[in-house]
């Protein structure tokens, strides 16, 4: 705990930059981005302890990476009039040779681009870096031909990752093969592996258990993660599903992805995404699964208060989050599994999207910031995401 | 029944008469209460003029536990209201010492309104300039330090 310091009367020059940095961390917590920048600006001992903390933010930002070979990436704020653009910068060397295959609040998942086996997790405000064990030399999946984690895993929604703030638990999970679990938690020296049986769509985790949605079945498993090895805990066969009524199976219509969303209530949602091969045109269709009958029910709208975040697998409430437009799905160029080559002329990993489910508009925002800057990779970034 | 009263001390030696239950909202003090129970509680980092202010806050956020009904006590709208009228009326170096206080009596909630107060100051400013006007603090960066944190701070392209 810190001292308390004998007070004075009158205020002498710099009092409050010898505020103790345990203090001034709890100051800095509950600022804006644009205002932790600014307070971490005032001196050098406010700067301290701004390293160890981070903004409140619950706003989704924009995380950019620029092209390959640089320590730093930026962030950008959609509340801020002004278009600000913020350098994260000193990352490492490692960093500059990484890529970010996925995020979770401040935390960022980062491979190494030329030895795929090399993974760890940032926190880009602190600079915390957790090295996660090799895979090249401590997991065996027999039926492998070629040595698996050489292949560079491009497809981003294989991969999953959770961390808590409080008690830095991690979990970082990938669906290997389409039926092979693997996963390394806080502490773990070697990746462990489960076979799921089934042809795996994607998993969202919450409270200690995994949700996993197989496509074979379409069933939804829970995996408690509470214990040292993983129990199955739930199934539930899903009896219908309107596929076939709404998406006929036409050489331009194309189910992209199947998600599952953690709902801020909770409750999981399956969102499909459908896109027309012939033209940027997407479509989104959320299902609620009844538990009752065990049917996935059709939601026409989220509600005004309620935005999904697709690449997060997660839902912020839209009302009390200004700039953030409720009844809305916002994903990136990320979530992009078939990787079409026909479809690459309309967007890559490098484009990001707000698409309304009122109007059944897609929008690509802030274009200057898009048109100007030569990126490798944009994501919508939620720094300090906490589960309810 | 007669509540039972507590002493605390302050570094100029002022001694306060506190009600058991309000000042049990300072951990520190419950555990001190605690440990050495009929003793006068020397507080010797704390002014008195922040004790009172410490006190009076307590006071005002102590829970009405004798079960008689007291329809009186503060709904918590009427609570935040009056919590933030408290930190408006304190000025900055006496902010500080009570931030200071509730952090060094362990009182979370008086804590987390002063840390408040201090951050809504720190974003009512426009800058950093302004920041340091506010709180009387000088630029004490180098010359690479002011470099490296314009670097950070890339305008509009």
């Amino acid at each position: 705990m810190s001292q308390l310091v004998a007070s004075c009367g009158e205020m002498e020059p710099s009092r409050w930059s010898k505020l103790p940095s345990d203090l001034m961390q709890l100051v800095l917590e509950r600022l804006g981005f644009a205002d932790f920048q600014r307070a971490k600006s005032v001196c050098s001992s406010w700067r301290y302890a701004s390293r160890q903390s981070s903004p409140n933010n619950q706003i989704p930002w924009l995380i950019l990476f620029p092209e390959k070979g640089k320590d730093y990436c930026l962030l950008f704020n959609p509340e801020e009039k002004e278009n600000k653009l913020y350098r994260i910068q000193n990352l490492g060397v490692n960093f500059a040779n990484s890529n970010c295959l996925a995020t979770y609040g401040s935390w960022l998942l980062m491979q190494d681009d030329h030895q795929y086996n090399i993974l760890y997790i940032l926190n880009i405000f602190t600079c915390e870096k957790i090295d996660l064990p090799s895979m090249k030399s401590q997991l065996s999946v027999e039926e492998t031909e070629d040595d698996m984690f050489l292949v560079r895993f491009d497809n981003n929604r294989d991969v999953f990752f959770w961390f808590d703030e409080k008690t830095k638990d991690y979990v970082v999970m990938w669906i290997v093969q389409f039926r092979f679990l693997v996963y390394s938690r806080k502490g773990d020296k070697f990746w462990k592996q489960i076979e799921i049986f089934d042809f795996y769509e994607d998993m969202v985790y919450k409270d200690h258990k995994l949700y996993m949605y197989t496509s074979w079945s379409r069933d939804v498993k829970i995996l408690d993660f509470s214990q040292d090895i993983p129990q199955q805990i739930f199934e539930t066969q899903v009896n219908y599903d309107d596929i076939g009524k709404w998406c006929p199976n036409t050489p331009v219509c194309r189910i992209k992805n199947e998600n599952l969303v953690v709902r801020v209530t909770g409750e999981v949602l399956r969102v499909k995404s459908i896109v027309w091969y012939n033209a940027d045109v997407w479509y989104f269709r959320i299902y609620k699964l009844d538990s009752s009958n065990r049917e996935w029910e059709k939601l026409d709208s989220l509600g005004d208060e309620e935005a999904i975040f697709l690449d997060l697998g997660i839902t912020v409430l839209a009302n009390t989050i200004q700039g953030v437009d409720g009844n809305s799905i916002y994903f990136s160029g990320n979530h992009n599994f078939y990787r079409d080559s026909y479809l690459d002329h309309f967007w890559s990993e490098k484009d990001i999207f707000i698409f309304n489910l009122g109007t059944q508009e897609i929008k690509k925002p802030h274009p200057s910031i898009f048109s100007s800057i030569q990126l490798s990779n944009a994501r919508w970034f939620v720094p300090n995401f906490k589960q309810m | 029944m007669s509540k039972k009263m507590i002493v605390l001390k302050s570094s100029e030696g002022v001694s306060f008469v506190v009600e058991e239950a309000v000042a049990r909202q300072s951990k520190i003090i419950s555990f001190l209460v605690e440990e050495f129970p009929d003793r006068e509680l020397p507080l010797t980092n704390m002014t008195s003029e922040i004790l009172r202010k410490t006190i009076e806050y307590c006071k005002k956020h102590v829970v009405e536990d004798d079960g008689g009904g007291d329809s009186s006590s503060s709904s918590s709208g009427d609570l935040k209201e009056w919590d933030v009228k408290f930190v408006a009326e304190i000025d900055q170096p006496r902010l500080m010492d009570l931030l200071m206080a509730a952090n060094y009596l362990d009182i979370p909630s008086l804590l987390d309104v002063t840390c408040q107060k201090v951050a809504d100051t720190i974003a009512a400013c426009n800058d950093e300039k302004e920041i340091r006007a506010t709180f009387n603090i000088e630029n004490d960066f180098t010359e690479e330090e002011v470099e490296a944190i314009r670097m950070e701070n890339q305008y509009p392209i």
